[in-house]
């Protein structure tokens, strides 16, 4: 029985014995840890990938982007939702759009969460692509070049990790540039934090506003070393390239140069906790002249590698001389072109989204801006993007003069309604009514901006007209009724998709593009450097530093030429003009230069901040106007309202961004801004 | 050696004393079906022509012809005697008749049993005596009704009137057994005694009871733990379900429940409150020592639970370090006892209402008031330009016209039926002799919810019908005097069928549509002939604000898809026990293995719904449906999906126990080493590897005379949760206790106080469960599509790569710091009285960190970071009382007040002091201080700027908020902490029972308090807010709103508005509502059929029982749902139970 008992307790402790020392060791131990990141060229390569995804906002993007929404481009109907906040109460809240150290809604970018998923009804449901921090992607980069020169010619070439080192100093200058601009100082990181950097060490302070330039200057100069003059194959476009980083340079020292940075006496009281001024408030006449020769090296490597204005309009016509006025409709397609064609087409691209990058966020925007078609009630676009009638004002007359500067325009009666006539073919609908506004306009203005009894070139009306005999005739577009009723205006007082103002942008929008029943949206490219950008930096810089010169003209008529109009001097110093002398005086070409951009680069999101860095906010404290789109008799509809039931608030301290309070609370060393 | 067995075993072990091979346990434990034939072998013939052989090679005949077994002595029963046999289609009876004429062997059959004996012995068997006595009970008072039963027999008398018996026994080695209900059960051996004189003490506190402790039993008078324990009585809720059985009736323990929905209907539970932030809070649920799911205890069928009992101090959880944090439920369910085969059976049928279901306004009413508030709200605009209700439709569906026309849906009504009926069988048989024991039982529960069944095709019925089935089998065997094994296999299978769509979903898509939007179907008339098929033609309207349907239509989405969920769980447990007294006495052994595994299985179909609305009305009424239809559908199944999920769990332990008494002296030790290991059907790497644990635990304890008692206990764990530097944990414990009440100068006293007891006890517990995620402290590397980028013009996506989370070695356990203070006592014998006071520090709580600035770039981080104090007072009391032989009461109560607050939490640096958390409890309510609604608009524009969920629209007759921060902007900065807790602070409840002859009585009150809850008064979810989207609307809010005619600034409802206004949705204190409640829980009335008569019917005892739940709410401030829902009111209703049933024991 003994003997029993002791077997059995043998097998007992046996069992108890199992507590062999390997079993907890369950984890696998092949775990990639962040230093494998740089142990094959697969891996480095998508390490500098995710830098690049958080560095890109979707601009384009209303619910994401900071975009045209908040400038005075565009205005929202009032009942449109966006995820559970109204659009409704950011596009008419009392207060501007509420900018508010503690409302992360407001396009927050500091802390990458300044977006919220965009639905609509029939759209998608899925979270958004663009998950956007900055901090994130600097902290990427930052990792990725202390790393990248260890890297052994076995893994990956050095001839290519330096080209990668050169993207990755790119990107950590780009994402700071992004931040600099909203929020103005901002703190630099020095080494990037580890699980381990104590958060002592992590509460950084801001640094001054003409450090950071200086910072991410010099980021951009040795980026610029190594980057490629082009990209090294079709597979690479979408990288950056040398002229991508002496084009951001230009405009990271323009922006330097401007009134709001430069002299700014504002700012004088934003100080660190321990006194150090963050903005510099003395006027710096030679921050001009580093923005223009920056300008000048940009445009040189850009002409250099095969960047010119691009002039060769819509690839889907098949022949502009079939049209009574092949100039005119070949500038009208070409500006709105420069805005929608991919790389391979369109010469003005220096940097930008790829063809397919973000294509679901491209073309909702686009969606927003194709016209509807009742004969299809819900499936067309929604044209709920109403391009401001202050945008339709600013575009030039076709003598290329301001429509308030021009004599032969009737101004005082541009809100007079007129019949329409044949000769306008092309640009409103012949033998109808409409208002003097939208008559003799630059070609820029029927490129930009679709209207009521306009044209559209979308949804299968984008080129010539084949008939069975063969024969070719001139198309003009798709051709719009937007009044109260009509097939492409509101239709019920109920309906919650429309024009506020009776405009609708077509930049941005592909010529081809058209709803699923006829081929579905095509995608275009997202341009956030381009050539035209460079030739208006230069002009402007120029002309602050030394005044009017041929130089300035000359930048700024390889703009007009494009555009179908005449020259600065031709303009200003000829017949239409009131006042000759205006292009010959700082004053008045700073004036021509202002408008100038903000024509060519309406819609691309730079108004937002040209605004902000000219110090001309106060254009911002006001009405949105537009037609009476609810109406359906043309006396009705030609009449001017506020679209918003509210002006637009525009105080001082919404020229920066607020730093979100969370971080406040959370980083004692971090001030805020001006204002909050 | 005499062997003597009971039938029932010895019918049981047959083939295993024959074929002695271990595998046939297992058999064993299948082979229930034995039981059931051995009643067909009675009077079996048998063949036999034999010469000249044995008398043993006769009776092995006869076993291998039959099912018979011969039981003998050797020593008294000649088997070699020679015989010759010749039979012929004989019964046994006769064969043996011959074989042993004129010997001194007589034998007896009984059941498979064929006992052989020597006359001498059955001849003394067969001598009696009697003995009388009388039995009184602690007062003196003779006690009629005692039964008293020879033991192991089933011979027994009932006292008379004046307490008096008279029984005859065979022998004086008989001991009598004296039991009366609300007694103790009171064994006397006879001996050369023939008067036997007993006095019964009271059963409320029975001095030997033992209680379960972790990893063993201890007796109650020398526990040191803190440790309730509930009846199995008491877990028979109406519902079956366990885990609402709970509310009030554990000190230490808080319980509520929010949904009614059949399967999702667990209450929430919680040991001593929420204690932690952190990813665990729950308390770990031990079964037979098996850790189970939180969600298996609610499947667990009450009538197989022996003990229930929460482990509450470090005395009691430190030996399950790695997860007792929370506190341990500790169940063990039944084993046979060695005796006469007991089989009982309970059968019941429930039927269940709604508490309380919320009230929604007409359809008529519904579209009056929406025009009222349309044209109030756009008094610019004409009744033409507005989007109104038609006079006609108004008009027309007040007259009752076309129902599809002019639809009055009252979507509750149509949808929900008015009551459910769940039944329950349960059969249990137990028995066992000295060898081995057995406990098996099966119960079935179907359960049917309150959706209609409507099936549209054919296996595709939509009402809930769960069908489960709980099997169980205990077995213990005697291997050797010294060796024990025991073998418990249980299994539930559960089958659930119902709608795809969750009840709860479809019940608060009623919220989102008013009665005359659209009617749930259309039925095609002679007008819409043309789309004649099998289709159902749903209703659905349009909003104008895209293509297609709009809404959902609650109807559809009901009927439209139908789930068949299966799912099984399984475990077994093996366990040894070996006494190891020949290396010193007291000293056991024992081994655990068990396994566990769970699976589920979902299949789900359905089809697209066609949506149609009316194209046109005819002249003569009739209608015609728009064609095309708002959404295409199919008539025939075209959606449908799999999900399966699969979990296990495997258990090793071994232990080594002492106990021993020397003299005055107790020693008991435990020292124990296990392991386990879990496995679920991940998704991933990571998730797809088990999670393990080892531990080794020690128990030493040490009393002086039942008057001193002290116990260390300490449990060492590891857990892969870690790095190796702090892989293992020591938590080690301490506790002491002191019966007053046995020292010498108490006995003055003890008239008095019966019992008086102190403990005190101070211990740590781990929890290793810091994070839901896996292999926290090591670093991850995400290669996900969504953090890719587009290069090139080909379309061609790159993915990205970097660190989702970084490595964090430091990370370890959360400790639990728990001190108790307890005070046991028992007064008049009647009334017993536990107290505990405790407190719970609980540290290194796991967070994510909040104070890494966004520039870091880093992602989130995590650290054991935050910690929390609780305290708190569990009191549970008894009070037993019997007047007489036919009356008896019985009253009791708990009471548990769990208070916990953050004592450390990373938090943001905020200048507004009320906005930190430290100092808050932990489930703190927070919200804006509404003031009242806004007098008028220009009270508005003159107030604080409201920037309230987003919204800057408000004015008169909308929420006026308090700038509490004072400066003039009502923002997220004056959010204050407002209300209780989301979870009750107090639980309590208190009930009496009575019973006069055979009937019997009880009812249970229950209650909570200290709890707030919000009312949703937003549009997502559970929100109640009419008319937006038009939405349904409550009928309190009709009754009572806002308007222009009735400016009440505390309307229950601000201004009614069509459009979303989310300055009055946030959460404050307008919607603020107390949660506190009590309600009659449980009555119950029992008649047990007198004996006299279950007797002559072979049975011996049997009860019918109508029992109540949820019958009514005797205090609520609360009156839209039933208030124990909380903010889930659009939910499932709680149901009110009314059931009857029958308990029979064989």
């Amino acid at each position: 029985m003994k003997k029993k008992q002791l077997y059995i307790a043998t097998i007992l402790l046996l069992l108890s014995l199992m507590s062999c020392t390997n079993y907890l060791d369950i984890a696998p131990n092949n775990q990639m840890e962040e230093s494998d990141l740089f142990s094959s060229q697969d891996l480095i390569e998508r390490t500098l990938t995710y830098a690049y995804s958080e560095a890109t906002p979707n601009f384009q993007d209303p619910g994401e982007g900071v975009g045209i929404l908040y400038s005075d481009e565009i205005a929202l109907p009032p009942t449109w939702e966006v995820g559970s906040n109204t659009k409704k109460q950011r596009a008419t809240n009392m207060n501007w759009f509420g900018l508010s150290p503690t409302n992360n809604d407001n396009y927050c970018y500091w802390n990458g969460s300044g977006s919220g998923p965009l639905t609509l009804p029939g759209q998608w449901t899925t979270e958004n692509d663009g998950d956007v921090n900055f901090w994130k992607a600097i902290r990427q980069c930052d990792f990725f070049l202390q790393n990248i020169d260890n890297v052994q010619d076995n893994i990956m070439t050095s001839d290519l990790s330096q080209i990668r080192k050169g993207e990755a100093l790119f990107i950590k200058a780009w994402s700071y540039f992004c931040l600099l601009r909203q929020y103005g100082p901002i703190p630099i990181i020095k080494t990037a934090a580890t699980s381990n950097t104590p958060t002592e060490e992590m509460q950084l302070e801001r640094r001054p506003y003409d450090e950071c330039v200086e910072f991410i200057s010099n980021l951009l100069d040795q980026s610029a070393k190594l980057l490629p003059p082009i990209v090294n194959s079709q597979n690479d476009l979408g990288r950056a390239t040398k002229p991508a980083a002496y084009a951001l340079k230009s405009r990271l020292l323009l922006y330097a140069a401007s009134p709001l940075f430069n002299g700014n006496s504002m700012y004088a009281s934003v100080k660190n906790h321990d006194g150090l001024a963050l903005f510099n408030p003395v006027y710096d006449v030679n921050k001009w002249k580093l923005a223009a020769a920056a300008a000048d090296s940009a445009i040189f490597w850009a002409e250099l590698t095969g960047h010119k204005i691009y002039n060769s309009g819509n690839p889907t016509e098949l022949n502009y001389s079939l049209y009574p006025n092949p100039a005119f409709e070949l500038a009208k397609d070409s500006y709105r072109g420069s805005s929608t064609l991919d790389y391979n087409l369109n010469t003005d691209i220096i940097w930008g989204y790829s063809t397919s990058n973000h294509a679901f966020i491209s073309s909702v925007q686009q969606l927003f801006c194709l016209p509807k078609n009742r004969t299809d009630k819900y499936r067309f676009g929604y044209a709920c993007f109403g391009a401001t009638l202050r945008m339709a004002e600013l575009f030039y007359t076709e003598n290329g003069l301001p429509i308030d500067e021009d004599n032969s325009y009737p101004y005082d009666e541009r809100y007079n309604m007129v019949q329409t006539t044949s000769d306008e073919i092309g640009k409103i609908i012949p033998n109808e009514i409409t208002v003097n506004l939208n008559l003799k306009r630059e070609p820029r203005f029927y490129g930009a901006l679709a209207f009521d009894r306009g044209y559209y070139k979308c949804q299968g009306q984008s080129g010539n007209t084949v008939a069975f005999d063969g024969a070719v005739t001139a198309g003009y577009g798709f051709p719009l009724r937007m009044r109260y009723g009509d097939s492409q205006g509101q239709q019920s007082a109920s309906e919650l998709y429309y024009s506020v103002t009776g405009y609708i942008p077509k930049r941005n929008v592909h010529f081809l593009s058209a709803d699923d029943n006829i081929g579905g949206i095509k995608v275009t490219i997202y341009s956030i450097l381009g050539l035209p950008e460079l030739y208006l930096n230069k002009a402007e810089a120029l002309n602050e530093f030394s005044g009017p010169s041929d130089e300035v003209y000359n930048s700024l008529n390889k703009i007009r030429e494009r555009a179908g109009i005449p020259t600065v001097q031709d303009a200003w110093g000829g017949v239409y003009s009131k006042d000759n002398g205006k292009y010959k005086t700082q004053d008045g070409l700073r004036d021509i230069i202002q408008q100038e951009r903000s024509i060519e680069l309406m819609f691309e999101q730079h108004r937002i901040w040209d605004l902000r860095r000219w110090l001309k906010g106060d254009i911002l404290n006001s009405y949105v106007s537009g037609w009476k789109v609810d109406e359906t008799t043309p006396e009705n509809y030609y009449q001017i309202q506020y679209v918003e039931p509210n002006k637009r608030v525009f105080t001082p301290a919404y020229y920066l961004f607020p730093i979100p309070y969370s971080e406040i609370l959370k980083d004692k060393n971090l001030v805020q801004n001006y204002g909050y | 050696m005499k062997n003597y067995l009971s039938k029932e075993f010895f019918d049981l072990i047959k083939p295993f004393i024959r074929k002695m091979k271990l595998t046939c346990l297992f058999l064993l434990v299948f082979s229930l079906s034995l039981l059931a034939t051995n009643v067909n072998s009675q009077g079996l013939k048998v063949s036999m022509n034999m010469t000249n052989t044995s008398i043993a090679e006769v009776i092995s005949s006869i076993e291998r012809q039959t099912e018979y077994l011969f039981v003998y002595d050797k020593n008294k029963v000649n088997l070699a005697r020679k015989v010759n046999v010749n039979a012929n289609n004989q019964s046994v009876a006769e064969v043996l008749t011959n074989l042993f004429s004129n010997t001194d062997v007589v034998y007896a059959m009984e059941g498979n049993n064929i006992m052989l004996m020597s006359r001498s012995v059955s001849e003394v068997q067969q001598q009696q005596k009697t003995v009388t006595g009388k039995i009184t009970d602690s007062s003196g008072d003779p006690l009629p009704g005692v039964s008293v039963v020879i033991e192991g027999t089933i011979h027994g008398t009932i006292t008379d009137n004046n307490g008096k018996y008279t029984i005859k026994v065979n022998s004086n080695e008989a001991v009598l057994v004296f039991s009366f209900i609300g007694m103790q059960t009171t064994k006397v051996p006879i001996g050369n005694k023939h008067l036997i004189n007993v006095t019964l003490s009271s059963s409320t506190e029975d001095l030997d009871e033992v209680t379960v402790v972790a990893f063993g039993k201890q007796k109650k008078t020398d526990m040191v733990a803190s440790i309730s324990t509930i009846k199995t009585k008491d877990l028979l809720q109406s519902d079956g379900n366990i885990t609402t059985a709970l509310a009030g009736r554990l000190p230490g323990m808080i319980s509520f429940q929010t949904s009614g929905e059949p399967g999702k209907d667990d209450a929430n539970y919680f040991v001593r409150g929420i204690t932690s932030f952190g990813a665990s809070i729950y308390p770990l649920v031990v079964v037979d020592q098996v850790e189970m799911q939180r969600e298996d205890l609610g499947k667990l069928s009450p009538d197989d639970i022996e003990s229930f009992s929460i482990l509450k101090d470090a005395s009691a959880t430190a030996l399950y370090g790695t997860k007792g944090a929370n506190g341990v439920i500790l169940i063990t369910t039944k084993v046979g006892k060695p005796g006469k085969v007991k089989i009982s059976a309970r059968l019941e049928n429930t039927t269940l209402v709604p508490t309380q279901i919320p009230k929604f306004i007409g359809g008529v009413q519904y579209m009056e008031m929406y025009n009222e508030t349309m044209m109030s709200q756009y008094p610019d605009k004409t009744k033409e330009e507005l989007d109104l209700f038609s006079d006609l439709k108004i008009q027309n569906t007040k007259a009752g016209g076309n129902k599809y026309l002019y639809p009055n849906v009252d979507w509750y009504k149509e949808m929900f039926k008015d009551f459910a009926n769940n039944q329950l069988v349960n059969v249990n048989m137990s028995g066992g002799g000295s060898i081995a024991s057995y406990y098996v039982s099966a119960n079935f529960n179907h359960q049917e919810g309150m959706l209609k069944k409507i099936a549209l095709y054919d296996n595709f019925d939509t009402g809930i019908n769960i069908k489960r089935s709980n099997v169980r089998s205990n077995i213990t065997i005697n291997l050797t005097p010294t060796t024990k094994v025991a073998i418990n296999f249980s299994g539930t299978f559960e089958k659930n069928q119902g709608p795809y769509n969750s009840a709860s979903t479809i019940f608060s898509q009623i919220v989102n549509v008013n009665p005359v939007i659209f009617p749930m179907y259309y039925e095609a008339d002679a007008n819409n002939i043309g789309l004649k098929d099998k289709r159902v033609f749903f209703g659905n309207a349009n909003n104008g604000s895209g293509t297609g349907a709009s809404y959902n239509n609650p109807y559809a989405t009901m009927v439209s898809a139908v789930k068949d969920e299966f799912n099984t769980t399984m475990i077994g447990t093996f366990r040894i026990d070996q006494k190891l007294n020949k290396i010193t006495d007291g000293l056991t052994a024992a081994a655990v293995a068990s396994f566990r595994t769970t699976t589920s299985n979902m299949g789900w179909r359905g089809f697209t719904p066609y949506y149609y609305t009316i194209g046109g009305v005819y002249s003569d009424g009739s209608y015609a449906l728009e064609d095309p239809p708002l959404q295409n559908g199919v008539d025939y199944l075209n959606r449908g999906g799999t999900s399966k999920s699969s979990q296990y769990f495997t258990y090793f332990e071994g232990s080594l126990n002492y106990n021993k008494t020397f003299g005055s002296h107790g020693v008991h030790g435990l020292l124990l080493t296990k392991c386990n290991e879990t496995g679920v059907s991940g998704s991933d790497a990571f998730t797809s590897l088990p999670q393990r644990n080892i531990g080794v635990i020690g128990r030493l304890s040490y009393n002086y005379d039942h008057r001193y008692m002290s116990e260390f206990n300490f449990g060492y764990y590891g857990s892969e949760k870690f790095t190796k530097a702090h892989r293992f944990g020591f938590f080690p414990s301490i506790g002491g206790a002191w019966n007053i009440s046995n020292e010498n100068f108490f006995s003055s006293i003890k008239r008095v106080a019966d019992q008086v007891k102190l403990r005190v006890s101070y211990g740590l517990v781990g929890n290793d469960n810091v994070s839901s995620n896996r292999f926290v402290y090591l670093s991850h590397i995400s290669t996900n599509v969504g953090n890719s980028y587009f290069f090139g013009s080909n379309s061609d996506v790159y993915n990205g790569a970097y660190v989702s989370q970084y490595a964090n070695p430091n990370l370890t356990w959360e400790i639990a710091k728990k001190l108790n203070f307890g005070f046991d006592a028992t007064f008049f014998h009647d009334f017993t009285l536990n107290v505990d006071f405790y407190t719970n520090n609980q540290t290194g709580i796991y967070m994510n960190r909040t104070t890494i600035p966004v520039s870091s770039g880093l992602p989130t981080q995590g650290g054991n970071v935050g910690s929390a104090f609780s305290k708190g007072i569990d009191i549970g009391w008894k009070y037993n009382k019997f007047f007489n032989k036919n009356f008896w009461m019985q009253s009791y109560g708990t009471f548990t007040l769990a208070k916990g607050h953050i004592t450390n939490i990373e938090d943001l640096n905020y200048p507004e002091k009320y906005k930190k958390k430290e100092g808050r409890p932990i489930n703190q309510m927070w919200g804006y201080i509404a003031d009242r609604l806004f007098l008028d608009d220009e009270e508005a524009a003159n107030s604080p700027v409201q920037q309230v969920g987003g919204s800057g629209t408000y004015g008169a007759g909308d929420i006026k908020y308090r700038d509490v921060n004072g400066d003039n902007v009502v923002d997220g900065n004056d959010i204050v902490p407002i209300g209780f807790p989301s979870s009750p602070e107090i639980n309590y409840g208190f009930g009496i029972s009575m019973g006069y002859k055979n009937f019997d009585i009880s009812c249970f009150f229950q209650g909570l308090a200290n709890r707030s809850f919000f009312i949703n008064a937003g549009y997502s979810g559970m929100g109640v807010i009419p008319f937006v989207d038009k939405r349904n609307m409550l009928k309190v809010i009709a009754d009572d709103h806002w308007s222009n005619e009735n400016q009440n600034s505390n309307a229950f409802w601000p201004k009614l508005s069509i459009d979303k206004n989310s300055n009055n949705a946030v959460k404050s204190t307008k919607w603020l509502r107390d949660g506190s409640f009590i309600r009659m829980k449980n009555m119950e009335m029992g008649y047990t059929i007198p004996k006299n008569i279950t007797e002559r019917i072979h049975i011996s005892k049997a009860r019918f029982y109508l029992r109540g739940s949820n019958l009514f709410m005797v205090y609520s401030k609360f009156k839209l749902w039933d208030v124990e829902q909380g903010g889930n009111g659009m939910g499932y209703p709680l149901q009110r139970t009314f059931n009857l049933g029958a308990n029979i024991t064989l």
